[in-house]
């Protein structure tokens, strides 16, 4: 025999291909294990897919009747069901179809100031406003704020409701705050009687405008060269990001006065006596914000305008009286008059403005009386019709020429 | 080879008892002299390609075969010994349940499933080649075994146990692993009733089993022995 190898155990010489040693009785050759391959009989696979299928339906089924949450940190969600779907969205103007998100507010230094959410909710393919048919699902709606309650001078909010100021909107809610609340985030939950629940986020970041008072107590107001003397100094001295208030004193200021660099507010005398101008007042700044004139008279002799602006003025509170031309507004001004009187002037206000920028279409609570023209819009920026809710015309000549034909809501106008 | 595994089964082992004598051979109980280990030594004339196939193959439904040699178409094999009673000395007394019968059948298949994946095919399924180790039941004796030819219509031979053999196994075809699920039908059946399915076939789902298996056309019935598996 031709030993050609030895028992890995004992050692013993074996043939080459034997499998088996005799001397220690052990195989001396490699096994494979050898096991049919994992079955699945096909009445268990039928059965578990059966079942997976099952479980898959059950799935898909829980999760397609199960509430859902929508909320994706924005302003605006659409919402579907069986009905169609909805786009819901929040904003602070009036604008049913633009969501406000993230806002920047400038507000000014130590002043309060308030705000409206308005939810709207359209119909996404119609884009018909579908607040109506959308609340009748609604079980209730909330309002909170996720930022901006922890300063000195938290934000505050009114429960939401349907808002007389804005018919579009189906639900709003008022924010009070002051330039000291500091940054917010407000989120609206609308709860569904089925269950679903939708939230809303608005963030505001408030940027405080830093303003500065000149009272007569501290400066000399009491001519006109002292005002423009002042008004020149402002000019040169304090940048146009801050907002400046001129208070002036009871005084009538014979002569003109030009405000021709940044804007300024002038403020009236809060007492019995009213500050008086009785030449013309050219307002053509064109640095900073608006410019706001509050309780000041204008008062003419039969020529001449009171004020002429190529810049941008609100005026509240004031009086026109007895000018060619009560106020101009030219150039690419725009200007706001609101519970302003304009009595006898051959015309109370012209707006002949070539510009672009439109501002606010609210002219309210104004009193127009003995005008020879009480509002002459020769061209007026925009094409926002203006509003004279609460305005009163009497004994003019002529109420309205409107050559520009500019649209004009007259629908809650006096006429006497 | 032959020789050498002769004359050290002459040198290092003792006979204990002869278990079989055929005319073809004998199964001798044997005892390794030095270790007291015992094992089954066959000697049978014919092809022993199948017990050479085993040698490197384990598993537990099946003997350890540890040699096989071959000489002028005599065999001896050393295989292991299995302690066990057989099913036939089992079903002397009683039957078996259908939950007994599907168990032990389920583990035979898997036996086959391993003689088949060599090309084997067993041919003499049959309780007296069965033997249950515990829980374990183990297939023995593949002297009747041969590799299936597929370019062979019939079988050259006649082997295996009248009553359990397939009619191919009678020269009407070539056995195949279909001949053996045939023999697998008849031993479930003999568990269940002690009868053959053509006397009395077992009853309930398991009757349709063996009904399936013992179908006389081998397309007929279960393909391979997974498929048996499963049915059961």
């Amino acid at each position: 025999m031709e030993q050609q190898k030895r028992c890995p155990h004992c050692g013993r010489a074996l043939p080459a291909e034997a499998s088996f040693c005799p001397g220690c009785a052990r195989s001396v050759n490699a096994r494979r294990q050898i096991n049919p391959p994992w079955h699945i009989p096909k009445r268990v696979l039928y059965s578990a897919l059966l079942f997976l299928a099952a479980a898959v339906g059950l799935i898909s089924l829980w999760s397609y009747t199960r509430p859902r949450i929508y909320d994706n940190n924005t302003a605006e969600v659409i919402y579907t069901d069986n009905d169609g779907s909805y786009q819901l969205l929040l904003s602070y103007w009036a604008d049913r179809f633009q969501p406000m998100t993230d806002y920047v507010e400038e507000l000014e230094e130590g002043t309060n100031a308030q705000k409206s959410s308005c939810l709207y909710i359209n119909h996404v393919d119609t884009g018909v406003n579908a607040k109506d048919a959308f609340f009748r699902k609604v079980d209730r709606v909330s309002v909170e704020f996720l930022r901006g309650c922890g300063s000195p001078s938290p934000w505050q909010c009114g429960e939401p409701h349907i808002p007389s100021f804005a018919p579009e909107a189906a639900r709003a809610s008022v924010m009070n705050y002051t330039s000291a609340s500091g940054d917010m985030e407000l989120m609206w939950t609308i709860r569904m009687k089925n269950g679903d629940v939708i939230r809303l986020h608005q963030r505001m970041m408030l940027e405080v405008v830093p303003t500065r008072h000149y009272y007569p107590e501290d400066w000399a107001m009491d001519t006109i060269e002292d005002v423009q003397a002042l008004v020149n100094e402002v000019n040169e001295t304090v940048p146009a990001e801050i907002i400046v208030y001129l208070h002036l004193p009871p005084v009538t200021y014979e002569g003109g006065l030009t405000l021709d660099h940044r804007s300024m507010n002038l403020v009236g005398s809060e007492g019995e006596n009213r500050t008086a101008f009785t030449g013309n007042l050219q307002v053509t700044a064109q640095k900073g914000f608006i410019c706001r004139f509050d309780g000041l008279d204008f008062l003419g002799s039969g020529s001449g305008v009171g004020v002429s602006s190529s810049a941008r003025i609100n005026f509240t509170n004031c009086r026109f009286s007895g000018w060619r031309t009560g106020a101009l507004a030219y150039g690419s001004a725009w200007v706001n008059v609101k519970n302003c009187v304009f009595e006898d002037n051959t015309v109370g206000f012209h707006f002949n403005s070539t510009g672009t920028q439109a501002n606010d279409h609210m002219y309210s609570g104004n009193l127009f009386q003995r005008n020879g023209t009480a509002v002459l819009l020769e061209n007026v920026p925009g094409s926002q019709a203006l509003s004279f809710n609460g305005t009163c015309f009497a004994g003019n000549s002529t109420d309205i020429d409107n050559p520009c034909r500019r649209e004009v809501n007259l629908s809650e106008a006096l006429f006497e | 080879m032959y020789s050498w595994l002769s004359n050290t089964l002459k040198t290092e082992f003792e006979t204990v008892r002869l278990l079989k004598e055929r005319p073809k051979g004998s199964v001798q109980l044997i005892r390794h002299r030095s270790t007291g280990q015992c094992f089954i030594l066959r000697r049978f004339a014919g092809n022993g390609e199948v017990y050479r196939r085993l040698l490197d193959c384990s598993c537990r439904h099946l003997p350890l075969i540890y040699e096989a040699a071959e000489e002028d178409g005599e065999n001896v094999v050393i295989e292991e010994f299995i302690q066990g009673d057989t099913l036939d000395f089992l079903l002397r007394d009683a039957l078996f349940s259908p939950a007994e019968t599907r168990q032990i059948v389920r583990q035979l298949c898997r036996a086959l499933w391993v003689l088949h994946s060599l090309d084997a095919v067993h041919r003499d399924i049959k309780p007296e080649n069965v033997i249950l180790r515990g829980s374990d039941a183990v297939l023995i004796d593949f002297d009747a075994a041969r590799l299936h030819k597929p370019e062979v219509e019939t079988d050259t031979q006649i082997l295996g146990t009248t009553g359990f053999a397939a009619p191919e196994q009678y020269g009407l075809g070539q056995s195949d692993a279909r001949t053996d699920i045939y023999s697998m039908g008849v031993l479930m059946n003999v568990m269940l009733t002690g009868e053959h399915p053509s006397k009395k076939l077992a009853e309930g789902r398991m009757g349709r089993v063996i009904e399936h298996c013992t179908r006389m056309n081998p397309d007929k019935r279960y393909k391979n022995a997974l498929c048996l598996m499963e049915a059961l």
